[in-house]
Order: C-alpha cells, then structure tokens, then sequence
C-alpha cells in the first residue's frame, strides 16, 4: 500500500511535505498562528474597549481568584483596563512595530548588502564603515539617547529600532552576497552582459532570502523586548497604547500587590517571543545549514 | 598579516570617529541640562549664565572639536552633573559592572555549555528538548520582569537574599542570574551545534573506532575542538554585558555603567553620555579586532576582506 | 503623726516625681541610640553635592540638611522657627534684613558659628561657577552683606526680594570660612564639615550617605545614633526592602499604598500639601494661534469634565481635588473655595455651546512620572469629548519643549519645588519660571503678583488680602484652574516609633526628630 502511494506524484509531495512538516515546532507555529490572528483581527474579539478606562472596577483580580468576575477574565489594571483585551489589543501594537521594523530593517540591510557586496570597492568600504559603526555602537544606550531625541511615540519607536537593526542584516547578508556573487549562474548573468541592478535583484536577492526570513523570524522577538526594556524607561510605546512592553512596565510597580497587570503580558510576551525563537532556530536549520552556528 | 593589522586598526579609528559623531550630535539634540538644573523660578539670564559656565553656548561644531580634541588626548571632558573628569567617574562604576558581568558570564557559561554539550551528545533527548526551553525562556521574558519577580520571590517571600545594593556575594546572586539567564540561549546554541559539528568529524570517528570511552571521547576530543568558537562569542558577550547591563543594574540598584548612563541621559549630561558609549564602542571594536587577528593567525585560509 | 504621715507622703511623692522627671528626662536627652536607613529615589548625591551650596535642581536636600545649619528652619506646622539666627529683622524698605545669631552652635571641629561664616557662605553661595540653584537670584537681589559684630549679621538689598527668606530657610547653609578656605573647593567636596544635627560618616556618591548623631548640636540632639540615606531609583525595589526590613522608611510610590495598608508593621506617614497642579491652557500664551480653548466655556468643560474625587481615589490619596491657588499654610487660603465639581453634562453642553458638540482633538501633556494619573485624565477627557492625545516626555524633553516652545493645548502645570513655601513664590509660580511656559497671559496678573510681594513687608494681614486678591483674579480668568494637591507619602517599618516631616515638604526633614522604638 505504502509502495503504491508512494509512486503516484502527488502521494510522493505529500510525504515531502510531511517529511518537511515533522520537526516543525507545532506549538509555535500555533502561538503565532493566534497572535497574528489577534493581531489582524484583534478588534471582533475584544470583550471590552482596550483603552476604556472603569474607574468603579479597579484592580479586579482574574475570575477565578477571589473578587474576580467574569466580566473581565484576567482581571483589570490599575485604571479598571480589562487586561484580557488589553493583550489582544498589543497583539495589534507587538505586530505592527515587529513587521514595520523587520520590513524596513530588512530591506535596508538587503540594499546595503547588495551594493556593498557585489559591488564591491570605495562602495563597500564606505558602506561597510558605516556598518560597522552601528554595530559596534551599545544598544541601549544609543537606543535610549534617540528615544529621548525623538519623543516616545509608535512611529518613533520603530524609527529608533530600525536605526539600530538594519546593520545586523547587512553585515550577514554581505557574506551571502560576496558568496554567491562567485557562483556560476552569476557569472554566466554577467557574460550576457545583463544590467548590474537586474544581477543583484534577480539573481543575487532570490538566494539571500533564506537567511533573511531566518534573521527576521528572530528579530521579531527581539523587537518585543527591545520595547520592552525601553518602555521600563519610559520611553517605549506611549499610554494609553496597549503595548505589551508598557503594560508589564506600567504593572511591575504592582507586581507585589495586583501580580496579574504584569503577569499577563509578561507570559504573552514570553510565549511569542519564545515560539519566534524556536521557529527562527527551526528555519536556520531547515534552509541554512551553515547557519547552525549563529 | 602586519597590513591586515594596520588596515584594521585604521578602519577601527574611522569606526570610532564616525560614533563620536553620531553621539555627539544626538546628545546634543536630546535637549540640554540647563533647564533641569536650574531653580523653576530661573530668569532667561540666569539660564544664559548657567549656559555661559558650561560652555553649552558656543557653536555645536566648536564644541564637538573641544569633545573630540580632549578625547585624543585622553580626556574625555567634565561631567556635568559629577563635576568631576568623566573618566574618574566611569572607572569608579566599572568594577562593580566588571563583577556582574563576570559573574554573570560565568553563570550562562557553566548552564548553556552544559546543556549545549548535553544535548548535543544525546540529540532529542531530555536536556536537548528542556534545556532548550529554560535558555530560550532567558532571552524571551523582559528581564526587569525577572528581576522583580526574584526579589518577590527571594528576598520578600523566602528573605533568603538582600533585594538590592552590592556587598557581599549574596548580592550578586541574582542580579547575575538575572543577566546570565539573557546570554544563556546563545551559549547553549553554539555549543549544541560546535559539539555536532566536532562530533561529525572523521578524527572522533577515529577515536570511537579506536574503543576510546565515550565520556574520554566527548570530553577530551569533542569538547575541546568545540572551545574555540564557544569561547569567541563568550568574549563578545562578556563585553555587551559590560555595556547593556541598564535594567539589571536598575532594578538591583548596581551602581555599575548601565545605571550611570540612564542617569546621565536623563540629565543630559553630555559628556559623561559620550564618554561610556565611546569607551563601550571602543570595547567592542577593540575585542573584535582581537579575536579577528587571532583567528587570521590560527588559521591562514582566512581570506582577508 | 499626721504630720509625719504628710511628710511621708510627701517625700514619696517628691521621690517619685524626681525619678518621673529624671527618667523622661534621661529619655529625652538619652544617649542616640540605633541606626535607621531611609531610602528614597532621588539620586542626585553626586560627588559634588555634598557640598551644599553646588546643589541644583533636581538635587535631593535630605544629606544637606542632616550635615548643614540653616538660619532659620520650619516646625512641624510649616511655621519658621529660629535656628542658627535666634532672631531676624526685615526693615520697612525690605532693603535689610539683619539676623541675630545663637552663641551655642558650633562646627563639628568645635569653632563657634560666627557673622563671618554666614556672610562667607551667602557670598559663596553667588559664586556663578558653582552653579547653586539659587545664585541667579542672589546675584541680582542680594547687594552685600555686612559683619556688625560676631553674632550680628546684616544683608542689604539692591531691591526688596520678597523670596530671600525661602532662600534662607531651604537652601542657604551655613559652611565655615576658615576651614572652606583652607582646603578649598575640591576639599571640601571630599571632607566635608558643617554643624548640622549628624556628622558625616562616610559618602558614596549617587548611593549612600552614612552620618552620625552629633551630640553637641545647638538645637537637637538627635534619638538615633546613626542615619543612613540611601538612593533606589525602582520603586518596588524600595517596596521590597521595606518589607525585608532593609530600609525603616521609604519614599513610597503612591500605588503601593494599598499593599503597604494590607501590612500592620508598616505605617503610612504623609506630608500633606506639597505642591498644587493645575490645568494649564497653553494655547493662552499665544494670542495669535486659534484654538478652542480661547473660548472660556470650552476652558471651563475642561475642568468640569475631570472627576477629581476618582483621581483621588485612584491615587490612593496622595492628590486631593483642590479649587484655589493658596495651600492651606498661606496667609489668606480660603477653605471655602471648593474644587470644580464632576459634571459631565454640563460639560458637554458648555462645549457645544462654544460649538464643539462633537467635540474635538488636542493634546494634554502630562508628567512621565504618574503615568496613571493623567492616563485617567485623558480618558476622562475623552468621555465629554476632548480628544486630547496624552504626551509623557520625562524631564529632559520636557526642559526641551520649554525653550523650544512647543507646549500646546493643554497640561499640568507647578511642580515639586513648593515645598511649603510663602504665597509669594507660588503664586509667581504661575506667571514665570519654566513651570508657566505661556507666560503672563493679561496684565493685570503681574500688578497683582507685585502688590503680593509689596504687601509682605506690611504685616501678615495684609499678605493675606494681597494674596487672596491674587487668587480671586487667577480663579476668575481661567487661563489655569487647580486641579489638585499632592501629598508626598512615605512609609515606616515597625522600627520607627515617630516622626513629623514639614507639611508640604518633597523631602524627608527634621531626621534629628525622628524616633526609634526601644527595645
């Protein structure tokens, strides 16, 4: 039976398929599935207004504790914020902020790899340079002085993390470039004399694409921390916003007496951040094999 | 290999120069500490003056060539709110960040190559599956989170250790945790996959053949092979945590770098800000071209770009 | 025998009071006894800073006055009381004022504190390079000051400031001349000397600062023997050591009030009336610009819409709805001047009165360090209508929209420098410094403020009138409304038996006061 699916064309992709499918982190891929969800469509599942305040209903523990109700199941925070859609709502936030700065992040670190790495020469050089600079730069502490330079707003926030991200994507991805840039399909391109922009976009950019998707599964979970640990300064995505990063900051001054304003978030944060993590390693594995040491 | 050096370093000095820029011109942009050291009720001479005595009205240019000329000297300049030479100031923070980075290496070392090891001799087993999870839950939670929830749970609940300050060695205990438990995941993912890539070798293979025992086997001639990469990106951690440990020192109110700069930018303390990212930059750079040169000496393949 | 029997009586009653007396009054002067350690967030101990007359705005004062005399200093009612200057005269002019100096107080080294050492430290204080936070003001009001004989010293203005004695009684310590000048600046930054009620021990800047009774101060003798002031930036870090009995009191974040109440060994200790916010309309500052809040009944849908007894509740108490601009320890404060009341509706109607029925969009700017509050503000806001956006810089940017002028729509205005100050400076409060961005909005503000200042040097009951004038003119116009007063808390452990700060005081004073409980 085994023997007879397999030689029919169709039987045989779906065991590539599902040979491809058996060490994909199930869970993971589910959290995120959910968080996308929230994340597009968090609006139609909100119990209640993610920044409504009620002022009669303050600190509510979850349901299930004493003096919680069903009304607001994971309880509400120090303004009577239900901290249920609360989460949902920063679903949105987390989302935008994630995919905004990888998108930009990646697409500046891609133009720059390029240039600098088939192009080669003063170019590379100068771009390099520059490259170098923004990696060798602290994070935090350049990330905090441009905070304070910029206001703290959602659009700033994404300005600071693209600023100090895109140089990541540039440095690896120039290696591919320089790598592939030798290959033959290249110069064979080249001796037909195609245009330089036309190599690098369609042949270069295609084979680099792998490690990109891989950098920006990690970066995802990176960004949300880096929120975070901004909005612990106060300068991370501005009240009454639903950031996941500002409302464990806004709750860990409650963290002893009302544990769930910063409990929720914080697994939330943990749970997403983690599955991007373990998806990103599943990928660097699964399309990058030499990137097993990163 | 002498020109490589010199190419290097001379692309590290360009480096160096293009970040005192940056940080020059964004510091100066982030406002100005006039305002926030001066009394509310301060007339517009006052603040002039106050200006005047720090030297805050001349040009930016002007004042960026001071900065710049001083730090090829070695001086970094006056810290404004300290009153004091920067330098003095940062090298009265840096042990105590020394310490806690240190120990906080030593924890993610000991954890993540343990587990890396681990896991990579029995792949898909218990410390590769659990292992894993409790490294990348390090890097996955806020860490101003953890702290707090190890000061509720250690020193308010259990009273086992002091919430905060530095001392003794009960102090460093979870504030070393807390920072060591960030660099864990990355430890134990090189580990893991360096020990596979040694494991997978023909000389092992050797080894194994030869009817070594397999703790010799993984201990004297994997593990070691493993080392080098291992210990590469240890220094380089070691050195972001001389400089990012902001939040843990925070929360454990260290009085190391980290707190320093926060402190500093809120005050817009110019010159002590330019200091710590410079003397940061400078670190990091200096460590990179270290273990650049070292391995272009190891091993000669290396190409030179 | 009756006699006898009274004798005995007596003697007994004689001996009993004796040994009564004696032991309260051995409790009373008893040797210091016990360490305390007060943590609070302020950190600004910089290196310099021990040195009093360095210090700068954002400076902590708790070190400067457990080391340092003041001339004059402040009882638990907010009244000046005499410290080093037994007495004080200010002539008609107000161009003098001439203070008497105790003959008790030494320095730690035993030199008795002199006129010369008062002038030196007033001269020492307008020294531009030392950047005191008050020198500006000394430097323009201040004409010299003149040594009469050893325990007599007088000031003489260039024209009457009616701040001088804020000055004196806040800022203005008293340093010795002969040992300042012997090691100079720097010296004395590193090892310092003053006459103050502890002695320092040891000093680590931004951290910790250790002093110890001193047991010869003119005016207390403190109960506890040695104090400890440390600096947490984290509020539940504080919280925390609090609980572990690592600090005896802490400068408590208003949100852990209720946990702070669920514990019986810990005590809630306020400082009642530190500083009045208020509504500030900072498009009034710019005539030229139209904005919905020229209109007066769009101001006033502002106020009505702000629930301020919720506000209260929500911060647990630390601000109090409050509708005028006196605190309760100003001469002229009139307690029957009541908050604007939550009125929603009316709020409403007045905003489409002004043509705003559905509304519209603005931006509120509010302090990064009470997040909570003017998050509910804002939302409160919302409800009628005014769609404010809610702005947090912290401090430094919020210095920077100062001089670049970018404050907009409307915002909390005065800050913590109150202090329990004379109506004199709070009042200006509103119309200059950085805290009143837009400026004077009409004229006859400013004449009011100076027939203020002019009325102190004519007794208190004319300060009251002149004072009171002021508040009637500010509540009448509506460019700014009182909102509410905040109360700084701080919390105890089981350790600390009493304590009284100054009413409206940020900082945590009168140290030398505070009692342990004996075991």
């Amino acid at each position: 039976m085994e023997h007879i699916l397999t030689a029919l064309p169709w039987a045989r992709r779906l065991t590539q398929v599902r040979q491809i499918l058996r060490h994909v982190p199930v869970v993971s891929v589910l959290i995120l599935l959910v968080f996308i969800v929230f994340g597009i469509f968090g609006n139609y599942f909100m119990p209640h207004e993610a920044t409504k305040a009620h002022f009669g209903d303050v600190l509510t523990p979850p349901m299930w504790q004493e003096g919680g109700s069903a009304e607001y199941i994971l309880g509400t925070d120090h303004l009577g914020r239900d901290i249920l859609s609360r989460i949902i709502g920063g679903a949105t936030i987390s989302l935008e902020v994630g995919f905004i700065v990888i998108f930009f992040a990646g697409a500046l670190g891609v133009v720059v790899a390029l240039l600098s790495g088939y192009l080669g020469g003063r170019i590379d050089a100068v771009l390099m340079r520059i490259t170098d600079m923004f990696l060798s730069m602290p994070f935090l502490m350049i990330a905090i002085v441009l905070a304070a330079v910029l206001g703290a707003s959602t659009k700033n926030i994404i300005i600071v993390l693209v600023t100090l991200g895109w140089a990541g994507y540039a440095r690896v991805l120039r290696g591919e470039v320089l790598r592939i840039k030798e290959r033959d399909f290249v110069l064979l391109a080249r001796v037909a004399r195609c245009s330089k922009t036309r190599i690098m976009l369609r042949h270069i950019f295609p084979n680099i694409v792998n490690t990109l998707v891989v950098l920006g599964t990690l970066q995802l979970g990176q960004v949300i921390i880096a929120e975070s640990s901004l909005s612990f300064l106060g300068l991370g995505v501005p009240p009454p916003a639903p950031a996941w990063g500002s409302m464990v900051g806004d709750g860990r001054d409650l963290i002893f007496s009302a544990w769930w304003v910063s409990f929720f978030p914080g697994m939330a944060i943990l749970f997403v951040v983690m599955s991007t993590n373990l998806l990103g390693d599943w990928l660097r594995i699964r399309l990058d094999p030499k990137f097993r040491q990163l | 290999m002498a020109n490589y050096i010199l190419k290097r370093l001379w692309q590290a000095l360009i480096c160096l120069i293009g970040i005192s820029v940056i940080i020059f011109f964004l510091s100066h942009l982030s406002g100005d500490p006039v305002l926030l050291m001066a009394s509310p009720e301060a007339t517009q001479e006052d603040i002039e003056e106050l200006r005047r005595t720090l030297g805050l009205d001349k040009p930016l240019y002007v004042q960026y060539w001071v900065f710049i000329s001083g730090v090829v000297q070695g001086d970094f300049g006056q810290s404004i709110k300290w009153s004091k030479p920067c330098i003095d100031v940062w090298l009265s923070r840096f042990p105590n960040t020394l310490l806690l980075g240190s120990a906080a290496m030593a924890f993610s070392l000991i954890v993540g190559i343990l587990t890396g090891v681990l896991s990579a001799v029995k792949v898909g087993g218990w410390f590769d599956k659990f292992g894993k999870i409790f490294a990348l839950m390090g890097q996955s939670l806020p860490v101003f989170w953890v702290g707090l929830m190890l000061i509720l749970i250690f020193s308010v609940n259990l009273g086992w250790l002091p919430t905060s300050g530095h001392g003794s060695w009960k102090h460093l205990i979870m504030p070393a945790f807390t920072l060591g438990w960030y660099f864990t995941a990355a430890t134990t993912r090189l580990s893991r996959s360096a020990m596979l890539d040694v494991l997978d070798s023909e000389y092992i293979k050797m080894a194994r053949v030869k009817g070594l025992p397999e703790y010799l086997v993984i201990m004297k001639h994997a593990f070691r092979n493993a080392l080098i990469p291992i210990i590469t990106l240890a220094a380089l951690n070691l050195i972001m945590l001389l400089n990012g440990t902001v939040i843990t020192e925070v929360v454990f109110n260290w009085e190391g770098i980290g707190r320093l700069v926060v402190d500093a930018i809120f005050a817009r303390d110019y010159p002590l800000v330019q200091c710590c990212v410079l003397i940061a930059s400078m670190l990091f750079i200096a460590t990179n071209l270290f273990v650049d040169i070292l391995y272009a000496y190891i091993d000669p393949r290396i190409h030179y770009h | 025998m009756k006699g006898v029997k009274l004798a005995v009586a007596v003697g007994v009653f004689a001996l009993i009071s004796v040994f009564l007396v004696s032991y309260s009054f051995s409790a009373e002067t008893g040797e210091p006894k016990g360490k305390f350690t007060y943590v609070s967030p302020s950190g600004a101990w910089e290196f310099k800073q021990i040195d009093p007359h360095t210090i700068v705005g954002s400076s902590a004062q708790e070190p400067s006055r457990i080391l340092f005399d003041y001339l004059l200093y402040k009882d638990p009612d907010g009244q000046l009381v005499p410290d080093l200057a037994e007495k004080w005269e200010i002539s008609p002019d107000g161009l003098k004022t001439s203070f008497y100096l105790t003959k008790k107080a030494k320095f730690w080294d035993g030199t008795p504190v002199t006129a010369k050492d008062v002038k030196f430290s007033i001269e020492r204080c307008m020294r531009p390079e030392l950047k005191f936070l008050r020198g500006g003001q000394l430097r323009r009001t201040v004409d010299r000051v003149e040594v009469v004989n050893d325990y007599h010293v007088d000031v003489h203005f260039k024209q009457f400031d009616p701040a001088f004695i804020d000055v004196v009684a806040e800022y203005l310590a008293i340093m010795p001349k002969e040992y300042t000048e012997k090691v100079g600046d720097d010296g004395f930054a590193e090892k310092p000397m003053g006459s103050g009620p502890f002695r320092l021990v040891s000093f680590r800047a931004d951290a910790e600062v250790i002093a110890e009774a001193n047991t010869n101060h003119h005016r207390k003798v403190p109960y506890i023997k040695t104090v400890v002031l440390k600096t947490v930036k984290e509020p539940a870090t504080r919280l925390a050591m609090l609980k572990t009995g690592e600090a005896d009191m802490i400068f408590l974040f208003p949100g852990h009030i209720p946990e702070v109440q669920k514990d019986p060994g810990i005590k809630l200790m306020w400082t009642k009336h530190a500083f009045l916010r208020t509504l500030i309309y900072y498009d009034m500052g710019f005539p030229d610009e139209p904005s919905p809040f020229k209109d007066k009944r769009v101001r006033m849908a502002v106020s009505y819409a702000i629930d301020r007894e919720a506000l209260s509740k929500l911060l647990y108490g630390a601000v109090e709805p409050w509708g005028s601009f006196l605190a309760p320890y100003h001469p002229g404060y009139d307690p029957s001047r009541t908050p604007d009341p939550y009125d929603p509706k009316k709020a409403k109607e007045l905003l489409a009165a002004a043509g705003y029925p559905n509304g519209f969009d603005t931006v509120f700017t509010g302090h990064i360090t009470e997040p909570t509050l003017w998050q509910a503000t804002v939302a409160m806001l919302n409800e009628v209508g005014i769609r404010a956006r809610l702005d947090m810089p912290e401090a430094g940017t919020w210095a920077r929209y100062c001089t670049e002028g970018k404050f907009r729509g409307i915002g909390y205005g005065a800050g913590p420098w109150w202090a329990g100050r004379g109506p004199g400076s709070c009042l200006e409060a509103h119309v200059s410094g950085f805290w009143a961005p837009e400026g004077h909005p009409y004229p006859e503000l400013k004449e009011s403020i100076e027939n203020l200042n002019k009325a102190i040097l004519k007794g208190p009951e004319e300060e009251a009138k002149a004072a009171r004038a002021v508040d009637d003119l500010m509540l009448e116009k509506w460019t700014r409304r009182p909102l509410l007063f905040s109360n700084v808390v701080f919390a105890a452990g089981p350790r600390v038996e009493s304590y009284q700060n100054i009413p409206g005081q940020y900082w945590a004073f009168r140290l030398e006061y505070l009692k342990l409980k004996q075991k």
